[in-house]
């Protein structure tokens, strides 16, 4: 009978909306696993790559595709790349030919060093330390504005000069300073627990320079990239360029 | 490639062809790795990648090989890895008489040092086998082949393919199609490999992943719910049913094994992964600390590789070898006279 059914009881919603926050749901839940990594380690690569390389050497946007289709790689989330460059515009078999010529380049001008740890490790233990240690503060509250800051940090140099666990504090800090919740005594009493005033003063002052770092990003005008664009064109090394007749 | 001469073949793998080479500048032997790259298909092999990513970060440890260079060679990337004589699987073939029980100790002790520090970096090998644990110009054990290698997260969120590990390695839980898993599957690994140490010939010798199993279940009982909890939840687990019955005994499969090597031997192969000694535990089990004491590396068998092919003809002209008499080393005077001109003077 229907009224008994598996059918109405787990199969039967009440809406397309409730239909819509599942779907997002399930789609968070893989993206959650996944993502975020992906776009962090892509960035670190892009910036590694950029310290020893000139743009109009290599350009940014070649490089840019390569370090995602690598991060992939790097980070087990496996896309084939015909998959890979179906979600590009524009020539795509040109988009493969360019990410897998440049790959072992971008291997090879990062030193082989695949491995990244990205903050978003970092904050979750924070997350989880908070959940058994100072169970008071509700810390799912402090995840949403503590990854978004985490996204903003991939945006600045802090990878480069800061460690994961730092900027990852940093964004606990940021978060909920933003919530309006104090987490002094835990980080001063329970997280650095039994360290000098020393290594106290200067865990604070670099967690004021990654914040600082974070909010005072300049935002890019769309007139300024184009400029800048249009004077790569230029410069750029021809002999690089996988267009050009050189 | 230009800093290397070819000195010969030394195998296939799956992944490319391992030559032998002499880094010019520092005269020393290597093994050159040459993985070609499938560039119209999705450029670097993820084997090579994880190989790679797992060897760079882990530190120098004197039981997992050294990745020396990494570079690219045409369409090829090339791994340079030190030079190795041989392998464990060649020492357990080439040995007339069986391994001596202070020489399996000390060949556990090195596999398990070394797999404690994979396992302490959070990398998984998940292909332990004997002809992955190569065997130095010393005597020493050195973990290698690192394609299969994971980083592995303890969050238990990620899914894995069990189809790893070559078959008379694999775990039970493998053979289950487990997705989820854990460092266990090394463990696993490390108790097959330990009992061939001690038999001289493989625990669990399967010809197809059925038959795989039933060797495993033959030896440790038809596993049920209480020995194994979570059993029925692999996915593989209705698919195939056994006949019950009962565990034999280690006693009778490896019948000279000693009372101490027999309780190590139990404790990784147990059903539970997580009720697995760890390599750390297992390092300070009395086994390694009651006579025979390991044996020193000097002590170990070497053997050298067996299969010599094609390019290794070609350059042996440059070899010399000390043990010949020294006259059949000499050249006879008289036949290159005709060709010098001031000889006879």
């Amino acid at each position: 009978m229907f009224a008994s059914s598996s059918h109405l009881k787990f199969w039967t919603f009440s809406g397309e909306a409730e239909l819509q926050t599942l779907r997002s749901e399930t789609s968070q839940k893989y993206l959650n696993q996944h993502a975020i990594h992906l776009s962090g380690t892509a960035l670190v690569f892009f910036k590694r790559f950029y310290l020893n390389n000139s743009v109009m050497d290599y350009h940014p946007r070649d490089l840019m595709l390569t370090c995602i289709y690598l991060s992939c790689k790097v980070e087990e989330f496996y896309v084939p790349i015909g998959q890979f460059v179906k979600n590009l515009k524009g020539d795509r078999e040109k988009f493969a030919d360019i990410i897998l010529g440049f790959e072992l380049l971008l291997m090879q001008k990062v030193h082989y060093h695949l491995t990244i740890h990205n903050p978003f490790r970092a904050l979750e233990g924070l997350f989880i330390d908070l959940k058994t240690r100072n169970k008071e503060i509700d810390a799912e509250k402090l995840r949403k504005y503590g990854e978004e800051f985490l996204d903003q940090s991939l945006g600045t140099d802090a990878s480069l000069i800061f460690s994961p666990s730092q900027i990852a504090l940093s964004a606990l800090l940021a978060s909920s300073s933003k919530e309006g919740c104090n987490l002094d005594s835990y980080v001063t009493d329970k997280l650095l627990k039994g360290a000098s005033e020393a290594d106290l003063q200067k865990t604070i002052l670099q967690v004021k320079r990654i914040r600082y770092m974070v909010k005072n990003q300049e935002p890019l005008h769309k007139q300024t990239i184009q400029q800048i664009q249009k004077k790569l064109e230029k410069c750029r090394n021809q002999e690089n360029n996988p267009e050009s007749e050189v | 490639m230009d800093n290397y001469t070819i000195l010969g073949r030394i195998g296939e793998g799956a992944h490319g062809i391992v030559l032998k080479a002499k880094h010019i500048e520092s005269g020393e032997i290597v093994a050159l790795k040459k993985i070609p790259l499938r560039n119209l298909e999705d450029g670097i092999p993820n084997t090579a990648l994880r190989e790679i990513k797992a060897l760079q970060e882990i530190e120098d440890n004197p039981y997992v090989v050294t990745l020396r260079d990494v570079f690219p060679h045409g369409s090829m990337i090339v791994l340079v890895f030190n030079y190795m004589l041989s392998d464990l699987s060649e020492v357990i073939r080439n040995s007339d008489k069986p391994l001596t029980e202070a020489q399996v100790k000390s060949y556990m002790l090195m596999l398990l040092k070394g797999v404690a520090h994979l396992h302490e970096n959070h990398i998984m090998h998940r292909d332990l086998k004997p002809a992955n644990l190569l065997i130095s110009a010393t005597g020493h054990l050195k973990i290698a082949d690192f394609g299969l290698a994971r980083v592995f997260q303890n969050k238990g969120e990620r899914l894995y393919s069990h189809q790893v590990a070559t078959r008379w390695y694999r775990s039970p839980e493998l053979l289950y199609g487990a997705r989820k898993y854990d460092e266990g599957v090394d463990l696993w690994a490390v108790g097959c490999i330990f009992g061939e140490l001690l038999n001289n010939s493989p625990l669990f010798p399967g010809e197809t992943d059925i038959e795989q199993l039933c060797y495993v279940l033959r030896v440790l009982g038809t596993p049920t719910e209480k020995t194994w909890p979570g059993m029925t939840d692999l996915p593989d687990y209705h698919k195939i049913s056994f006949e019950h019955n009962l565990a034999i005994p280690f006693e009778d499969i490896v019948v000279d094994g000693t009372p101490n090597a027999l309780d190590l031997l139990k404790r990784f192969l147990v059903y539970p992964s997580k009720q697995r000694i760890s390599a750390k535990e297992a390092l300070l089990h009395p086994y390694f600390f009651t006579e025979p004491l390991p044996a020193h590396h000097s002590e170990l068998p070497i053997p050298q590789r067996t299969r010599r092919l094609g390019l290794q003809h070609k350059h042996q002209q440059y070899e010399y070898n000390v043990d010949l008499p020294l006259e059949d080393t000499l050249i006879d005077p008289d036949l290159i006279a005709p060709h010098i001109a001031n000889y006879s003077q």
